[in-house]
């Protein structure tokens, strides 16, 4: 059963349409990504998913019923737009929040230290937050998000600011949080992350659903018969069965012509005597599908 | 439930723990007692408390003067030296052993006046003194009930022939009580609005509303903030009302018509009881304005918007002595940000029907609840606004009604 299901939402400020019948089921247990570009309608959905806005038309449904102000307790949400208390120490806050999450002093006082040391926050504890770089507050508000162990992590933008040290870190804690049996709802532009860490996705632009579906199903249906080659010779100016040659750099891209299979053109590499140190099929990357689905407008659902 | 507690909590340990809080709060009652302490030191000190001569030439003086204690700093007694003629009293002046003397001529009875020559002007402590012993010489012999019945003034207890306005010797009690609830209303409001005002607008400068909504309700939120901030504006007063009334005991006999006042309980009661729904109100107000400004140097522009009003009983006091049941003044008591001063006011001047009371008293109660609800929609319709100010109508409109 899935913890969250978006049922043909709808939602108008003015004259704009920002989420134009937007459907979309997350399952517990797998990393979600909500993608698209910006002004897409994403931050809108995820609003209407926890209920700050509500939609004009279309349902969601959280834990099994519509949102309350209980479920709230079991949602962890880090917003694009990030904020903690500014003037207050980092202990402090992180308390508060956590209190708002239903949490006792006890179950703070258990966890947070836990929490601080792993984000390597402890010797900044009696710092306030404006003390603090915008790295550490990152890690902090990824803190309040999970502290109270919630059943629902919706994060915006989680690896922004962070090092790359830290980006393994969260990239860690996330895949942790979804063997746990977490539902994780990730909205980011960083299409590298999607690719290792989402298991399904849902690409909105303008509003609607452009693309949805298990990530690898998606990236096989995007996948063509080009392949990707390294050689240490010289490639010859014109191969049999080859359309275009492209310079990627340490690689090469052969597009073939229509028909021609890739099996087909490895044979004709071998025979034209091509030393190879690499050859795979080119499935594309997230970010060519992103390009490629947002360019064109076109919906490719599962 | 909870979670507004928690706000509320959050919101007043954020205040009180504060190092500015507490100098703030010390501030007034040191200083206070500073000015207090360090006037009646300059009083002390300037006045000279040497003898005092006294010739007297009416024969009124029958009793010998006792011997003053002059040791204390504080002391209001002068030694009185009784001269058998001008001449003597003179001398002695000459050679400073009394600072001045004062004669009692003959015709004293007649003329009530007395004659004082000096070397340092005539001071309150020593015009007391001399007053004293001459009023006890004067009444030696009579009895003690003959003394009060002439000490004693009359009081006047009037009443119009409508019966709808009464004046007693109680009358300046009754209107120092809307004195001091229009004070009480001042400081709690000043302190707890500005307070509140920042309280919101922290939430919009830090960013923190998305996620606070994300926890609480935005009604609980507000109702949380509102609560706090009272609090901290509450145990402002009620600190500054112990220190006030630990002075007011220890110089009770500098302020006997303080305890000389005789107030009805629900002189004081209905006041008080006023005031609770008007600093909900005022509050949630506040913290409506709030939520439609994105900074805080906005936020203290609008403030005055709140505050103004609550000085308009004042202006009206006239209004409310000759006309305490007129329109106007009714308006006043029924509108939230004047009410408690201008109930108050009324009651002073009028004898209030209980069912009128009660009228107020619960119009100002669903002025407080409308007010919080109109502070929750208010934040609901600005939160995400981070750099926008929004306008009042904005908080009705359909897109404002978010959770």
């Amino acid at each position: 059963m899935s913890t969250i299901t978006v049922d043909k939402i709808n939602k108008t400020f003015g004259q704009l349409k920002a989420v134009d019948d937007v459907s979309f089921e997350v399952n517990p247990g797998e990393i979600f990504g909500l993608l698209g570009p910006n002004g897409s309608g994403k931050t809108t959905s995820i609003r209407i998913l926890l209920d700050i806005y509500k939609a004009d038309s279309g349902s969601v449904t959280v834990l099994g019923g519509p949102m309350n102000e209980e479920k709230k307790n079991h949602i962890g949400y880090l917003p694009e737009e990030r904020g903690l208390y500014q003037d207050i120490q980092l202990e402090k806050c992180l308390t508060y929040m956590a209190t708002l999450k239903g949490m006792t002093k006890e179950a703070i006082a258990a966890k947070l230290p836990g929490y601080l040391e792993k984000f390597d926050l402890t010797d900044h504890k009696k710092k306030k937050l404006k003390e603090l770089s915008k790295g550490m507050q990152q890690k902090a508000q990824l803190i309040a998000t999970l502290i109270h162990d919630p059943e629902i992590i919706i994060i915006d933008e989680p690896f922004s600011a962070l090092d790359p040290v830290n980006t393994q870190l969260v990239k860690d804690l996330l895949i942790e949080q979804r063997e746990a049996g977490k539902t994780i709802v990730m909205c980011t532009h960083q299409m590298n992350q999607v690719e290792m860490l989402c298991d399904r996705i849902v690409l909105v632009d303008y509003g609607k659903v452009l693309l949805y579906g298990d990530l690898q199903e998606i990236r096989k249906k995007f996948t063509s018969n080009q392949v990707l080659i390294e050689t240490s010779g010289q490639l010859p100016e014109n191969i049999p069965g080859v359309a275009e040659i492209r310079d990627e750099g340490t690689r090469t891209r052969l597009i073939p012509e229509k028909g021609v299979l890739t099996q087909e053109l490895l044979k004709t590499l071998i025979a034209h005597g091509v030393p190879l140190n690499a050859f795979e099929i080119a499935v594309p990357t997230m970010d060519e599908i992103f390009i490629e689905v947002v360019k064109g407008g076109n919906n490719y659902h599962e | 439930m909870n979670k507004t507690f928690e706000v509320a909590k959050y919101e007043y340990t954020r205040h009180v723990s504060k190092k500015g809080f507490w100098i703030g709060l010390l501030a007034l009652p040191i200083g206070l007692l500073l000015l207090i302490g360090l006037s009646m030191l300059m009083s002390a000190t300037s006045i000279d408390k040497s003898p005092v001569g006294f010739v007297d030439q009416s024969g009124l003086i029958t009793l010998k003067p006792g011997t003053a204690d002059t040791s204390g700093l504080f002391s209001e007694n002068v030694q009185l030296i009784a001269f058998s003629t001008v001449e003597e009293a003179a001398k002695a002046a000459d050679a400073t052993q009394i600072q001045a003397y004062v004669v009692i001529p003959e015709n004293y009875l007649t003329s009530y006046k007395l004659s004082y020559y000096f070397n340092k002007p005539i001071n309150s402590v020593i015009r007391d003194n001399i007053s004293d012993f001459l009023r006890a010489n004067l009444m030696e012999g009579e009895s003690v009930p003959n003394l009060e019945r002439i000490q004693t003034s009359p009081d006047f207890v009037s009443q119009s022939l409508d019966g709808t306005m009464t004046s007693s010797p109680n009358q300046v009690a009754k209107i120092f009580v809307p004195l001091v609830i229009g004070m009480l209303f001042f400081f709690v409001v000043i302190m707890s609005g500005s307070y509140l005002l920042q309280a919101v607008v922290d939430e919009k400068e830090n960013r923190t509303m998305e996620v606070m909504v994300t926890s609480v309700s935005p009604n609980e939120l507000m109702t949380g903030k509102i609560l706090g901030n009272i609090s901290v504006g509450l145990t402002q007063l009620i600190l500054w009302a112990v220190v006030a009334f630990i002075l007011a005991t220890v110089f009770r006999d500098r302020v006997p018509w303080l305890f000389e006042l005789d107030l009805a309980f629900k002189d004081v009661a209905i006041p008080v009881l006023l005031l609770l729904p008007a600093f909900i109100f005022t509050a949630a107000l506040m913290a409506t304005l709030g939520a439609t400004v994105t900074s805080t140097e906005e936020s203290s522009q609008v403030s005055g918007l709140v505050i103004m009003p609550m000085t308009i009983p004042y202006y009206f006091v006239v209004t409310f002595m000759e006309h305490p049941n007129g329109v106007l003044s009714k308006i006043l008591s029924y509108f939230p940000l004047s009410s408690p001063v201008a109930t108050t006011m009324r009651m002073a001047f009028t004898n209030l029907p209980t069912a009128e009371v009660v009228a107020i008293f619960i119009s100002q109660i669903l002025f407080a609840v409308f007010s919080l609800w109109l502070a929750g929609k208010a934040f609901k319709a600005g939160m995400l606004h981070y750099t926008k100010r929004i306008k009042l109508i904005d908080i009705f409109r359909k897109e404002a009604s978010h959770a």
